[in-house]
């Protein structure tokens, strides 16, 4: 679905991505686990085609800007003159007779994400989970078939964290999407996740990949990052697939 | 606190006539240096009824329009167009700063010159001042509106001219909005030194004229008038600003 080999990066202040490789499969969700700052952000606007890499190629038909990928930002970046539905409803308008804008489709995100009742209210009237939820909604309501979403629960109480995993867990086996998750929260990628792939601080390199196909593998997997994030925060080579 | 507001809201106001009146009552330098309340209630009745008054606050308030509105428009046209274009942007950076920073009140005596002593050089300076702030926020915001919220434009590849109606426009338009009120205050300083320095209506005129004579309580009764329609106007703009730009917390 989308293969990324030996991507790298410099902003001119030193390497900030060293090698990576990286292949996401059809239907499943990929999560990226790494310290902060370790340049994960910089990765998925590369895999956007919104950063050129100094070295390396992506591969993928809609890795490439367009309304197949559905990327969001870390910063909920809501226009805020628009009411939130208006803001789900904004890939419709900037790509207009593309992309019928789905009334019912719209409210029927608002309730699952837990946002019936404030389709009318604007940005600054809402908390920044609220917004970071709108912002989830106004991506995948353009039906993606890639999501890049960069750490897009992380203003999320724990309930809500879940709730949303969750859905986007059901979109991506609902529309055999591919979606890659950034995030630096261990829990959110184990209730998230089919694979987690473990970052190194910087120059970042793949760590290790660990897949979680049953419930087991869950456990152990939070078991074993458990036990690699609170010993050594540089590198776990030991889990390396 | 609530229950005791209507009453207490008039009491300053109230003190301050009252002492005005008592200052001046009895000693006639002061009642010429500063006129009182009373003599103002005068040249009201005597003033309103007439017409030229009526003259006068249409002139000024026609040229603050039509200065506030043509000064805005150009202003966010050219601060639209220098914006969208990056070359343009940086290179007339320097030269916004340089024109900044000259006070563009020192160049009224340059207007009435070239426009005379009418309606227009009042226009003019009304719309020189407010355009130039029209400018830089429509510049500003169109900058901020690409920053803030384009990447995720461009990630779904945008029709540019949609992300133009859609993102640019709005985010530039905003920063105008907001800085409307502002703009109000620049407008209304514009026409009144216009009037100043030369014209032969409108309110700044009627002032200058009343002073020339030490007619001290037409002076304030003019003052008086262009305090009212500020405040109308402000009142005006807060209810724009209010309708169409929600953001309090922005």
């Amino acid at each position: 679905m989308l293969t990324a080999s030996h991507l790298c990066h410099d902003y001119g202040r030193g390497p900030v991505l060293d090698g990576i490789e990286l292949e996401l499969e059809a239907g499943s969700v990929t999560c990226l686990l790494g310290p902060s700052g370790c340049g994960k952000s910089t990765l998925l606007n590369i895999l956007a085609g919104l950063l050129k890499p100094t070295s390396g190629t992506v591969n993928a038909d809609c890795a490439r800007p367009g309304p197949a990928l559905g990327y969001m930002a870390q910063e909920p970046d809501l226009l805020p003159w628009l009411t939130a539905e208006k803001n789900a409803a904004l890939a419709a308008q900037l790509h207009g007779g593309i992309m019928a804008p789905d009334a019912g489709k719209r409210a029927a995100l608002f309730r699952r994400f837990g946002l019936a009742g404030c389709e009318r209210l604007y940005p600054h009237e809402l908390s920044g989970g609220q917004r970071q939820r709108v912002a989830l909604i106004r991506t995948l309501l353009a039906e993606p078939k890639l999501l890049l979403l960069d750490e897009p629960l992380g203003h999320l109480d724990a309930g809500r964290r879940l709730m949303a995993a969750r859905a986007i867990r059901q979109y991506v086996a609902e529309h055999r999407a591919t979606a890659l998750v950034v995030t630096h929260q261990l829990d959110e990628a184990v209730h998230l996740g089919d694979r987690i792939v473990t970052l190194s601080d910087r120059p970042t390199r793949v760590t290790g990949i660990h897949r979680l196909d049953s419930p087991n593998s869950r456990r152990e997997a939070f078991m074993a990052l458990s036990e690699t994030l609170a010993s050594a925060p540089v590198a776990a080579e030991g889990v390396a697939a | 606190m609530r229950r005791l507001f209507p009453i207490l809201l008039p009491l300053p106001a109230l003190f301050l006539l009252i002492a005005w009146q008592g200052f001046v009552t009895g000693v006639p330098q002061r009642l010429f240096l500063f006129g009182s309340p009373t003599q103002i209630f005068q040249v009201a009745l005597q003033e309103l009824p007439q017409a030229a008054i009526w003259h006068d606050m249409g002139v000024t308030l026609s040229a603050l329009l039509a200065g506030l509105a043509l000064g805005t428009l150009a202003g966010t046209a050219g601060g639209l167009l220098l914006a969208l274009h990056p070359v343009a942007r940086a290179v007339s950076r320097p030269y916004l700063i340089f024109f900044g920073s000259v006070q563009i009140f020192t160049l009224a005596p340059l207007l009435v010159i070239w426009f005379g002593i009418g309606w227009g050089a009042k226009v003019a300076m009304a719309a020189l001042v407010t355009g130039f702030v029209a400018l830089q926020q429509a510049a500003s915001g169109a900058t901020a509106a690409e920053q803030h919220y384009l990447g995720y434009a461009r990630s779904l590849k945008a029709d540019p001219s949609r992300v133009m109606w859609h993102i640019i426009l709005p985010g530039a338009l905003h920063w105008v909005l907001a800085g409307l009120k502002l703009n109000i205050g620049f407008a209304t300083l514009g026409v009144l030194v216009g009037e100043f320095i030369s014209a032969e209506d409108g309110l700044g005129h009627y002032i200058f004229k009343a002073s020339g004579v030490y007619d001290v309580p037409r002076v304030w009764f003019g003052v008086l008038l262009l305090c009212l329609m500020a405040l109308a106007l402000t009142a005006i703009a807060d209810w724009a600003t209010k309708r169409f730009l929600p953001l309090q917390g922005h």
